[in-house]
């Protein structure tokens, strides 16, 4: 059985691991791929003896992207969970859920009843948030209790997961990429046309213009972008116009 | 430029026709997206115009979605990114626009695909791509839309700026329409006139036809308050 304590094979490993993760995002490695290397190295540096990623589908069902091992046994419990099960309720709640007695009498019965004919002793659920919705969760399986340091590494797991994720759908979706830019150029463009409108109505040059839009963006609690927008449409209501009036 | 930009504007300049650059932009649209209609049209302060189509029946569709009030081209007036409709006979099609689904169908045209033409968040216009079965655009035909939008709006400041001169030329220096120094000389001066941004890239664009400049030269120069258009 692994020590919980960070040595240093299992600091450099981890390193080794993330190092492994990035490399693979950047070259657009699908998401399975990712997952699974995680869950593997879960297995592997973690006091646990299996894990999983599970993501929610469009119709709100828990799918199975990458697990340690894709024996039969582990599908079963993952599959279960679309009823009953810590990784449903860590991915309805968004928070972490332990359950260290998987007690027949307990929230999820038939859950527990299947983990512990498999001799696990306790049973993880760490969530995927993506700007604080739950997208899916990361559940481990383990023979004995994880102390808050080794959750704390499997969290990190599990956020890791989240971003190469998301990094993976924009590398792999180049109509995400294009609409983005387009975007990026289009608020740039507004950014400018307000710049020059703050510039002529002070009397001052543009560089001085978008010190004044940054400011009143921060004072009013706007992005830049919604600062511009409010000027460049002179928008009587938002609290920039009336911080850029002339006095 | 990109080669795909490159391709698209060599595409343009080859076609010889009496046709104006507003409706070369229309038919090689037309071409390279493999749709049966496309058009153009001028949006301003939510009043349409049509301004080229390679059917007019494209300029009919238009029309309609103004009249009813939605649609795929109506509603891209109040969006930040391209309308998808890929296809008219789906249920959430028909929920989305209700009435210019029914329109649409009428006429056989089962999927279309609206492109605001903006700079920043001023709109003058949009590019509309009609097919006649349903269409998913993929990367690469959405790459193409993008640059077509691009040109298209170039093209409506030329127009609005009262420029009679057809020749392609003139459309492609509107290409530096995304430039900085023109953003923040648009701005001054529409502050200056009180008007909307997309009236000062007009007047300056019609000031540097008048005194035979390029368009970023006046920019420059009304940045620096060397020149400032005056009502």
């Amino acid at each position: 059985m692994k020590e919980q304590a960070l040595d240093a094979f299992t600091a450099s490993e981890l390193a080794v691991t993330f190092i492994e993760v990035a490399k693979g995002v950047t070259r657009g490695v699908e998401s399975v791929e990712v997952f699974t290397l995680l869950t593997e190295r879960c297995v592997k540096l973690l006091p646990v003896e299996a894990a999983g990623i599970l993501l929610k589908d469009v119709t709100g069902t828990l799918q199975v992207i990458g697990s340690s091992s894709p024996s039969a046994h582990l599908l079963d419990l993952f599959q279960v969970q679309n009823e009953e099960g810590p990784c449903l309720e860590c991915t309805q709640t968004g928070l972490r859920v332990i359950d260290t007695e998987l007690s027949a009498t307990g929230k999820w019965p038939k859950f527990s009843s299947l983990a512990r004919n498999e001799n696990y002793q306790a049973v993880y659920a760490l969530p995927l948030n993506s700007r604080g919705v739950a997208i899916g969760a990361l559940n481990l399986f383990a023979v004995q209790n994880l102390d808050e340091a080794t959750l704390d590494i499997a969290q990190s797991f599990a956020d890791t997961a989240t971003l190469s994720l998301l990094q993976a759908d924009i590398l792999t979706d180049e109509q995400i990429v294009l609409r983005k830019i387009h975007i990026a150029v289009e608020s740039r463009n507004t950014v400018e046309q307000a710049q020059g409108m703050i510039a002529e109505r002070f009397a001052i040059s543009p560089d001085v213009a978008l010190e004044k839009i940054q400011a009143a963006a921060k004072e009013s609690h706007v992005t830049l972008l919604e600062a511009a927008i409010a000027i460049v449409q002179r928008d009587s209501a938002s609290a920039v116009s009336s911080l850029l009036e002339k006095k | 430029m990109s080669n795909r930009h490159e391709y698209i504007v060599s595409r343009i300049r080859d076609i010889q026709s009496p046709n104006t650059p507003a409706e070369k932009i229309c038919q090689v649209a037309a071409e390279v997206l493999q749709c049966d209609i496309v058009s153009i049209c001028l949006t301003i302060a939510s009043s349409y115009s049509p301004v080229a189509t390679t059917n007019t029946l494209g300029t009919y569709l238009d029309e309609e979605q103004f009249v009813l009030g939605d649609g795929p081209t109506f509603a891209s007036q109040f969006s930040s990114t391209p309308i998808h409709v890929e296809n008219f006979q789906s249920k959430k099609s028909a929920d989305l626009y209700p009435a210019f689904a029914k329109v649409a169908l009428k006429h056989n045209v089962i999927s279309s695909h609206a492109f605001q033409l903006t700079i920043g968040s001023a709109q003058i216009g949009a590019l509309t791509l009609y097919w006649k079965h349903p269409v998913s655009l993929n990367a690469d035909y959405y790459a193409d839309s993008l640059i077509l939008a691009t040109l298209a709006t170039a093209e409506l400041v030329r127009l609005q700026a009262g420029i009679d001169d057809d020749s392609v030329n003139e459309m492609f220096e509107m290409q530096q329409l995304r430039k900085s120094v023109l953003q923040i000389a648009a701005g001054m001066t529409a502050e200056k006139l009180n008007c909307n941004v997309i009236e000062a890239l007009v007047r300056i664009r019609a000031y540097a036809f008048s005194e035979d400049l390029p368009v970023t030269e006046v920019a420059k120069r009304i940045v620096n308050r060397k020149i400032s258009i005056e009502k």
